[in-house]
């Protein structure tokens, strides 16, 4: 059996090397301390995607059909059920546990492969769980917003799980002919599916005035959804000023 | 024993009677009524297809003036920064602003034009502040979404505003100004607080809708309809 890979301790080594190194200082922004950091590595993420990432979605798009995409998304998706249910398991989350489990074996043999979602159909509704959502149930907080190059929006706490889903993903173990270039072709392919359904959304993102802002603020409150598994409202109840009450 | 046990029960049912007329909530119905009556107008003006594009998007402007008094709004999404900005440097970001709002207000409400918006809802922040919750069908996805407005009532009581609108994205609402005001308060700490730079990237932003519009991607107002 392969020992686990070593990105849990890889990507723990890059954070403390970079802060280290005074690439990471600490800003005035109580929010978000690493800003400066965060939005260099941001405008660097934004122009790989323009310049590779987008491009190859787009063409994605115009060689296949909803159809087609949507089997690829279902097959990719099927693939993370194993990591979902040892998620729910750390978050003794026991009868999703076993949904989750019954729904990778209903696609992976109903649905071939997991092409199809007839475990849907029946109503064995999709969670996803990765071990920064454990690790969050557990109380680990996320710590400061942070941006990584290549990876996106992510946190302390998030990027330990993000290594920590490598090791505890049941698929990662199985040895065959060529597993590596399989399981880094498959991941590519999920990339590219992802991409091209974000295609309309993330140009939308870059129509705002700060399109880091936005991400930043959408990261947070989707990672907080995630964990509670409920959804988080913003604030809207702040004391009003004078000026707009003066009416 | 048994004239213990009436009491009890007498005492049990006046308390059940109490709980259920004290409502958690006082609810102004009169935000409601404003709500339903306006926002149906602004979405009726998007769906008039007897007016010229211009003329929609003056009458669209004329209405969300009137709904939500823009230049409040304008101000509120400068945050902090709106205590230093100069009278002059307001109106000249103002004129601006208008018309930045305003087509993305348009970009938001095109997906419900034509629908009509229901209210089902509302429940009192404070006695003169109110969300009211509506519900409409998107033309995107077919299925009913919650709008959420954001009401401010006058000092007097006669007249009422909305502040902010939020939409639902699947169960997270989206608070359109409060949004706006994250980003703008964000830029303008950037840029040393520089007005003429947030109205330049405002102007970016437009030039960008404007040829979205005529490119007939994701525009408020599409060409044929």
């Amino acid at each position: 059996m392969k020992s686990p890979p070593a990105s849990l301790t890889g990507v723990a080594s890059a954070l403390a090397a970079l802060t280290l190194s005074g690439c990471i200082t600490a800003g005035a922004n109580p929010e978000d301390p690493y800003e400066d950091f965060n939005r260099q590595m941001f405008a660097f993420n934004d122009g790989l995607d323009r310049a590779v990432l987008e491009p190859v979605a787009k063409g994605y798009r115009a060689v296949t059909n909803e159809p087609v995409r949507e089997g690829v998304g279902n097959f990719t998706s099927n693939l993370n059920e194993p990591l979902t249910f040892v998620n729910h398991i750390l978050q003794f989350q026991i009868p999703d546990a076993g949904a989750t489990l019954g729904r990778f074996v209903v696609n992976t043999t109903v649905g071939i492969a997991g092409i199809f979602d007839p475990a849907s159909a029946i109503g064995m509704q999709r969670t996803k769980e990765d071990f920064g959502q454990t690790l969050g149930k557990w109380g680990v907080g996320g710590g400061p917003y942070l941006v990584l190059p290549f990876l996106g929006s992510s946190n302390p706490r998030d990027a330990f799980g993000m290594g920590a889903d490598l090791a505890l993903n049941p698929l990662n173990y199985p040895q065959f002919e060529s597993d590596a270039e399989i399981r880094t072709g498959i991941a590519a392919l999920g990339g590219i599916n992802a991409r091209e359904g974000a295609i309309e959304a993330i140009d939308e993102v870059r129509n705002q005035i700060d399109p880091y802002t936005t991400v930043r603020r959408l990261y947070d409150r989707t990672r907080a959804q995630d964990i509670a598994n409920a959804p988080i409202q913003p604030n809207q109840t702040e004391k009003l000023p004078e000026s707009e009450l003066d009416f | 024993m048994k004239m213990f046990k009436k009491l009890g029960m007498r005492s049990l049912a006046t308390a059940i009677v109490l709980v259920a007329a004290t409502p958690v909530a006082f609810a102004d119905k009169k935000s409601e009524a404003y709500v339903q009556a306006n926002a149906n107008s602004v979405l009726q003006v998007l769906n008039d297809k007897s007016l010229s594009q211009a003329a929609r998007e003056a009458k669209f402007g004329e209405y969300m003036n009137k709904f939500a008094h823009m230049p409040t709004i304008a101000r509120r999404v400068l945050g902090v920064n709106a205590r230093s900005v100069s009278e002059p440097d307001f109106n000249k970001y103002y004129k601006t602003f208008e018309h930045y709002a305003l087509e993305v207000y348009q970009v938001h409400f095109d997906q419900f034009r034509g629908e009509a918006l229901r209210v089902v809802g509302s429940k009192d922040d404070d006695d003169r502040r109110s969300k009211v919750e509506t519900v409409i069908k998107s033309s995107q996805t077919g299925k009913d979404t919650k709008v959420y407005w954001d009401v401010l009532k006058s000092q007097d009581g006669a007249s009422y505003r909305v502040r902010d609108v939020g939409i639902d994205l699947g169960g997270s609402v989206l608070w359109l100004a409060q949004e706006q005001q994250a980003q703008f308060e964000s830029f303008l700490n950037r840029n040393g607080g520089n007005i003429d730079k947030l109205i330049g990237r405002i102007n970016v932003l437009l030039a960008d809708m404007e040829q979205r519009k005529k490119d007939g991607r994701g525009s408020a107002f599409k060409q044929n309809g």
